[in-house]
């Protein structure tokens, strides 16, 4: 194996770790400050309904943007990993597999832009 | 959701990811009924649960796989490419079924998944892989640290393979299950990978299948952030002990209480 493929298995390693890390602060953060809160009956529980509360700037506990945004970033990990692994094959010029790589990404995107729509 | 639910279905998440990974299942397996059965968790909430935790599992056992260089990323990448398309099929298939259909379908499944244990069919004394012969880009090596060798080997009959993970993926949209069940066998036997390389090259495209399915669930509100959190967070800490513990405690000795365990929650799913 050359050091061109470990450079990019580290790249690879790299941004799953970070993501898993990032996610497991943020979701165990959110769970102790909503373990502390006590809950309304009717509450938004739904990742998508906070995000879109946020960033219209209406008061939303702490603890559940924590939560949202832990698994959103969870969510998302894969994904961040087919760009990198795309990236490592642009570098090492491997035509064939960043078209396969491309190809994930826009099925992704794809899914994305009609499961949001 | 009070403090009591939230420190149960972290527990359930902790004993979940624990049996999952002792036994070399993932974790959805056991938290689907968990969560079903005991915490009166609607089916669809359940799987897309699930589906965040498989991504959690996957994700951090593929960090340390592909960094040991048992991960074949370039198999991994091309089969993904099903993997996703089934993930998809299956996700919009869930999202138009009953809860009450698909509990009926995971329980189905739940007992295939404990007649296979039952048989206890193991493919390790089998080395069908092909070390020499013309070496394609999908060809992969890894140093195997118990046999202190170097593995190589080529990738055969890649169509079959590709049929069986399409199957894979659809299961993980569908059910919340990562797949692995069907992927390994299918590229250890079918298409000549060594177990290891397998294995890990499965759990490898786990995280991408799932979060395929998980984003069509996320759309439809079925993910509750007060059940993902502490079930996600419990079976990522649970998976980790398990592997601890799978090293000094003997599973296979385990392994017939939970096919009983497992085909009892399919039949109380089934009657539900």
């Amino acid at each position: 194996m050359n050091e061109q493929n470990r450079q990019a298995e580290r790249w690879i390693s790299f941004t799953l770790r970070i993501g898993v890390l990032t996610s497991a602060l943020l979701l165990g953060t959110g769970l102790v400050v909503e373990f502390l809160r006590p809950h309304a009956a009717n509450e938004v529980t739904d990742p998508l309904e906070i995000l879109r509360a946020v960033l219209s700037r209406e008061e939303t506990p702490p603890g559940m943007i924590l939560l949202s945004a832990g698994l959103l970033i969870l969510m998302f990990t894969p994904v961040v990993r087919v760009m990198t692994a795309l990236g490592t094959f642009m570098l090492e010029k491997d035509r064939a597999f960043s078209f396969v790589a491309i190809i994930v990404l826009v099925m992704f995107i794809l899914e994305l832009l009609i499961s949001l729509a | 959701m009070s403090a009591c639910p939230l420190i149960l279905t972290i527990l359930g998440g902790v004993a979940a990811g624990t049996l999952g990974a002792l036994l070399g299942l993932g974790g959805g397996v056991f938290l689907i009924p968990f969560l079903v059965l005991v915490l009166n968790v609607p089916m669809h909430q359940a799987i897309a649960t699930s589906i965040v935790a498989v991504i959690a599992t996957s994700s951090a056992g593929a960090a340390m796989n592909v960094e040991r260089g048992t991960v074949n990323i370039r198999l991994g990448m091309l089969l993904e490419i099903v993997t996703v398309l089934g993930a998809l099929a299956g996700g919009v298939t869930a999202s138009v079924l009953r809860g009450e259909v698909l509990a009926k379908i995971f329980a189905a499944l739940l007992l295939v998944i404990s007649g296979t244990m039952a048989v206890n069919r193991r493919f390790t004394s089998v080395h069908p892989y092909e070390p020499r012969g013309e070496r394609s880009r999908l060809a992969g090596e890894y140093y195997d640290e118990a046999a202190r060798e170097t593995v190589s080997y080529r990738v055969r009959n890649l169509p079959a393979t590709m049929a069986v993970s399409f199957v894979a993926g659809n299961i993980s949209g569908l059910l919340g299950l990562g797949g692995g069940i069907f992927k390994v066998p299918a590229m250890y036997l079918l298409s000549g990978i060594p177990m290891k390389a397998a294995a890990a090259t499965s759990n490898f495209m786990i995280g991408v299948t799932a979060a395929a399915g998980a984003f069509i669930y996320l759309s439809e509100g079925h993910l509750n952030v007060l059940v993902a959190a502490p079930a996600g967070l419990g079976v990522l800490a649970g998976s980790m002990l398990g592997v601890r513990l799978s090293r000094v405690l003997r599973a296979e000795s385990l392994k017939m209480v939970f096919v009983v365990v497992l085909a009892l929650a399919a039949f109380q799913l089934l009657i539900r």
